[in-house]
């Protein structure tokens, strides 16, 4: 049972689903920070990966999941900003 | 993937990530191909090489690739779609094969224990998977892998190699 003030968000990270559960008075980033966590993607620092809606829309991580109008049980695409390589 | 202790890798994939990575050293610039496949608990297996859209960049400062957000989040859907899961990501080098500062700094396999294979002088030389050098995330930071964690982790199988990779031509040269 979900604790108050309390949803289910669901995303997707390199085509893997993970769920986690956020409070909707805080940030989204603190969602998106506890799904890369729980899904053990280390490789980059958290605040280089967006969040988009499955519509595309990019999200502002830093404003509150209840602003953002998120109900319980969003699916969301979590990607990196930019990918690169070189020597 | 970091529970990962095999990887199948067909031989059809080398050879293809070899002639993807051989057609940007042709004209003189690194390249970046994906391996996705399936992953099971202890194992995976790589079912397919994709080539992204990518910026081939070459400067006095050396040469690189470049990925786009929108590139990579239309990558992220694919993987969702599909179910294909990334396991490597491959590019090579003009020279030596190494993982350099920025190949560490914004790799795009993320995932504990995934894997980032360098592959040395434009993919050049042979297609041959023990050439390459080998790279895995353990707790955030890149790891080369010795020769010996390399054969032990990689299965290749004993299809033929492809036409392209001038097997068919050593093999005339052996028997004439």
């Amino acid at each position: 049972m979900k604790e108050k003030n309390h949803i289910s968000i669901v995303f997707v990270i390199n085509g893997v689903a993970t769920a986690v559960e956020a409070n909707i008075n805080e940030p989204l980033k603190a969602a998106r920070n506890k799904a890369l966590g729980q899904s053990n993607n280390t490789g980059r620092p958290m605040d280089e990966w967006q969040v988009h809606t499955e519509d595309g829309a990019l999200l502002d991580a830093d404003k509150k999941i209840e602003a953002l109008g998120l109900e319980d049980g969003v699916r969301l695409l979590l990607s990196l900003t930019v990918g690169a390589g070189g020597c | 993937m970091h529970k990962v202790l095999k990887v199948h890798v067909p031989n059809s994939i080398v050879f293809q990530t070899a002639t993807s990575l051989r057609k940007f050293g042709e004209h003189g610039y690194e390249g970046l191909v994906f391996w996705l496949g399936h992953i099971e608990e202890t194992s995976c297996s790589v079912k397919e090489v994709m080539t992204p859209p990518q910026q081939s960049i070459r400067s006095e400062e050396g040469v690189g690739y470049f990925i786009t957000s929108e590139t990579l989040l239309e990558m992220n859907k694919f993987l969702s779609a599909s179910g294909l899961r990334l396991i490597a990501q491959v590019h090579s080098h003009p020279g030596s094969a190494y993982h350099s500062p920025a190949d560490d700094r914004y790799c795009i396999v993320t995932v504990e224990g995934g894997l980032s294979i360098v592959v040395p002088n434009f993919g050049s030389g042979p297609a041959d998977l023990y050439k390459w050098a080998f790279y895995r995330l353990i707790q955030g930071q890149w790891k080369g892998l010795p020769c010996s964690t390399v054969q032990a982790l990689f299965i290749t199988d004993q299809e033929p190699p492809a036409p392209d990779d001038g097997f068919i031509d050593r093999v005339k040269k052996w028997f004439l």
